[in-house]
């Protein structure tokens, strides 16, 4: 059957799958990592002043709302083909669910927390490092895997902008792969989504507070007793 | 610093403060004369004994879009040193904003506040809350620390040595009656009674003159608050601090006060005095009417026997002063009219007290709505003015070739729509050439936006009326739901290419592929949205058109469906987006839409015709957006409101 075909593709051409996928990998990990830069900033600082959420929302959507195609189109008119104008259509693609989770998560972190850490004296900044910023990690990371699942099934778009190291130049190519050879590197996509997901799930899970995780109530008790 | 000192309103008002029974000089009051020190480097902070509090004629007025609301107007009293006063009165009194203003969490729009004689004002924010004990009615412990972490915030903020700290948690869960195996908790793990004791140890940590109390036992349940309001009391009577105690509810202030301020809507001051004097004497109507028609009866609470009838036993009462009583008059009433009789006491209404002239607050927030727009307009002028620059800026350098392994391989589908020719192609250099979009505008708008508008539409309408019927299924089905989400988010994970590819062998190189490809990507986000929004129907909502005697069905089709349209309208929004962008990268396997005009740009390196193309492509799917976010407010125009 033609999957079975696609993992012998895979089996078949360790060197020429192995090293697309770890630049596939390195493209996400860039445009993830220019995603964060802006997404996180934006996103506490409008959360924490719970003020032009209609703007921070706005950017989000408008940013959402970009084919990527279009924005890779666009940029091989504006600033060529290459690194980076695939990175930067990856990292808009990754803006909107960081900023948008960010916003949420620093926002709805309960007033009389927040109104707790003011009266006791707390400085802006220390309301927002000390406070918010650790009861917003589990939501933040959501934003992070989403985004991060988005990037890296759709970096194979490098293609298009004149990048040939990424799974794309499979995909894009089924005139010399063959189905399989599409079916086996969208396998391969498949596992590097999924991996980093978990990956990040974890992280999610080691950085969420114990206060906050579900069942502390559970397990601290049986601790203590 | 200068200009809040200047905020002070000058006059004398110690007068106004005799007239409420109170020292005509603070500084006569015990402890209410304290040496602050002044040097000029470093903020001196507030000694650790009880401070007498002075408002001095303090007014908050918000400015808003339709006029100012005055929140506190002219509020002048004294708290004397180590005693409890009571902020007492209707919502929209004040009372919040009263005590919000001591710790600055609110700054007053006039009038000057005194703590042990120093204005606030002088003071930095920051510096003065540290000092000032704060519990709030949800008590705002941080979730995310352990009970001994959280009461050592303030003690982290003083910088206490680490030891010393420790230390201190253990003797203030000791103070506040919790045992010390709750240090190592989290806030989740313990009752409200408990998590309340803890935020009164975390206010009490640095030992502060002053606590600021906003209905702290107000969502504690009867025996606790009672339970908490005594153990506070006992405390207070150690421990002498300098109390502002908010509360709505008259008996909590009535038990808790030494003193009790009533204010009332429009954050006036009806009556500042002693629990006994308000139940004895209320100043007007609305003081009395607050107290209650049983202040006779509270009072029996506050008065002893021997404070009723000094001097004589209860059998030399002269029998004939005693008032009648009416034979329908209740037990209450009686005793209430007995008491006020015996304690010789004529109860009438005090004139109203009048109200300070208003002093044109309109005026500073009208002001401060000003400064803010010209600020606005500058700042939009500034972005477009930087905009204009980045625009004028350089194009940066064009790559030398386009990747050719596509054009030999898979992109043989691909056929090129405009052989580049003409005066544009040959000058690559150009960034954009308006003289070929002018020429070419009937290619762009029929093949091109036309043909991308009606893939999208179809295979939006296609994916909803299949995630509608799919959702409904899920809705009554688990195991559907768990199954048909499991399935779609793998599908997202897809590279959308190799998903038209896989479709591709069975349908064919054809309009119905992308269709088809369309359709599976909508599906996912319609699907969920409607499910979501089917599921998050309160069971209050529920169970009340149950009982109105609705069926099932009607139930789904007049209240769920209705109410989950917000949900739906917002799945459509995204699906529509997003399907505008697939759309382009299907052109890949077909030549259809604004997406063969982008691959045909990407072969033949012709920069106009990817911008044109691209372009229109983020414009269509802008447009789309801009179109359901109207949709979503004209079809559900209560999902954008909030309270107030």
């Amino acid at each position: 059957m033609v999957l079975i075909r696609a993992l012998q593709f895979i089996v078949d051409h360790p060197h020429l799958i192995l090293p697309k996928a770890g630049s596939q990998l390195l493209l996400s990990g860039a445009a993830l990592g220019v995603a964060l830069g802006v997404g996180l900033p934006i996103g506490m600082v409008t959360g924490h002043l719970r003020r032009w959420s209609a703007g921070a929302f706005a950017i989000s959507s408008a940013l959402r709302a970009l084919p990527t195609l279009a924005i890779i189109a666009i940029g091989i008119g504006l600033y060529g083909l290459g690194f980076v104008n695939i990175m930067v259509a990856l990292a808009i693609l990754g803006i909107p669910p960081i900023l948008t989770n960010t916003y949420v998560a620093v926002s709805s972190v309960p007033a009389a927390t927040v109104q707790a850490a003011r009266g006791l004296g707390m400085r802006p900044w220390q309301v927002l490092l000390a406070v918010e910023l650790p009861n917003a990690i589990p939501l933040i990371l959501g934003g992070v895997r989403t985004a991060s699942v988005y990037i890296i099934a759709t970096a194979y778009l490098a293609s298009f902008a004149g990048t040939d190291a990424t799974l794309g130049s499979v995909i894009t190519n089924e005139g010399a792969y063959g189905l399989a050879g599409v079916i086996g590197a969208t396998i391969v996509i498949l596992i590097l989504a999924f991996g980093i997901e978990a990956l990040l799930a974890l992280c999610q899970h080691l950085l969420t507070p114990r206060g906050l995780r579900r069942g502390v109530r559970l397990a601290l008790e049986g601790s203590a007793a | 610093m200068m200009q809040l000192r200047n905020r002070r309103v000058p006059g004398d008002p110690t007068g106004e403060m005799g007239e409420m029974g109170t020292p005509k000089r603070a500084s006569s009051a015990p402890g209410g004369e304290v040496d602050l020190p002044q040097s000029a480097g470093e903020e001196p902070q507030l000694p650790h004994s009880a401070l007498e509090i002075r408002f001095e004629h303090v007014s908050k007025v918000y400015g808003t879009r339709s006029g100012a609301t005055t929140a506190l107007r002219d509020l002048s009293l004294v708290v004397p040193p180590g005693e409890i006063c009571c902020l007492v009165g209707p919502s929209g009194g004040g009372k919040t904003t009263a005590m919000r203003l001591v710790n600055r969490l609110i700054e007053a729009s006039e009038g000057d506040i005194l703590v042990g004689g120093r204005s606030i004002y002088t003071i930095d924010p920051v510096k003065l809350r540290r000092d000032i004990g704060y519990v709030i009615q949800d008590v705002g412990l941080f979730p995310h620390l352990t009970i001994a972490a959280n009461i050592a915030v303030p003690l982290r903020l003083h910088r206490w040595p680490k030891a010393r700290a420790r230390a201190r948690v253990a003797e203030l869960l000791k103070l506040v009656g919790l045992d010390s195996a709750v240090a190592a908790r989290y806030p989740a793990m313990l009752s409200g009674g408990q998590q309340q004791r803890v935020g009164l140890a975390r206010a009490l940590a640095v030992d502060p003159p002053i606590m600021l109390m906003d209905e702290p036992f107000g969502a504690l349940d009867p025996i606790t608050r009672t339970r908490l309001q005594d153990e506070f009391l006992r405390l207070q009577r150690r421990l002498r601090k300098t109390v502002i105690f908010v509360t709505h509810d008259i008996d909590e202030a009535l038990k808790m006060g030494d003193k009790v301020a009533v204010l009332r809507e429009g954050g006036v001051l009806a009556q500042y005095a002693s629990p006994a004097e308000l139940l004895a004497a209320p100043a007007d109507e609305f003081v009395a009417s607050f107290v209650g028609g049983d202040r006779g009866l509270k009072r029996l609470a506050l008065q002893t026997v021997g404070e009723l009838c000094t001097g004589k036993s209860a059998a030399q009462l002269d029998s004939s002063a005693l008032p009648a009583v009416d034979a329908k008059a209740s037990l209450v009433g009686s005793a209430a009219r007995l008491l006020r009789a015996a304690s010789g006491r004529r109860q009438g209404l005090a004139a109203d007290r009048a109200v300070g002239a208003d002093r044109a607050p309109c005026q500073g927030a009208r002001r401060l709505g000003r400064w803010a727009r010209d600020r606005h307009c500058h700042a939009r002028g500034g972005g477009a003015r930087a905009a204009a620059r980045t625009a004028a800026g350089s194009p940066g350098p064009m790559s030398a070739s386009v990747n050719l392994i596509l054009a030999a391989g898979g992109g043989s589908a691909v056929i090129p729509h405009f052989k580049s020719s003409g005066t544009c192609v040959t000058s690559t250099k150009a960034l954009f050439c308006w003289s070929w979009v002018s020429s070419h505008w009937g290619p762009l708008l029929e093949p091109g936006l036309i043909q991308h508008l009606e893939l999208t539409a179809i295979a939006v309408a296609v994916g909803f009326v299949i995630a509608l019927v799919a959702a409904l299924v899920a809705h009554y089905n688990h195991w559907f739901a768990k199954g048909f989400l499991g399935l779609s988010s793998l599908l997202y994970t897809i590279p959308t290419l190799a998903f038209f590819e896989m479709v591709a062998p069975l349908t064919g190189l054809g309009k119905l592929t992308i269709e088809l490809g369309l359709v599976g990507y909508t599906l996912l986000v319609l699907f969920r949205n409607t499910l979501t929004g089917l599921q998050s129907v309160s069971p209050a909502i529920i169970s009340s058109a149950r009982g109105m005697g609705m069926t099932e069905r009607q139930i789904l089709l007049r209240v769920k469906l209705r109410i989950a349209v917000p949900s739906i309208v917002a799945g459509v929004r995204v699906a529509t987006v997003t399907t505008v962008g697939l759309a382009t990268v299907a052109a890949y396997i077909t030549p259809l839409g604004l997406g063969q005009l982008i691959f045909d740009g990407i072969y033949s390196t012709f920069k106009t015709e990817l911008i044109a193309a691209g372009g229109l492509a983020i414009l269509l799917a802008l447009a789309f957006d801009a179109v359901l976010v109207l949709a979503q407010r004209i079809v559900a125009p209560w999902a954008s409101l909030t309270a107030r």
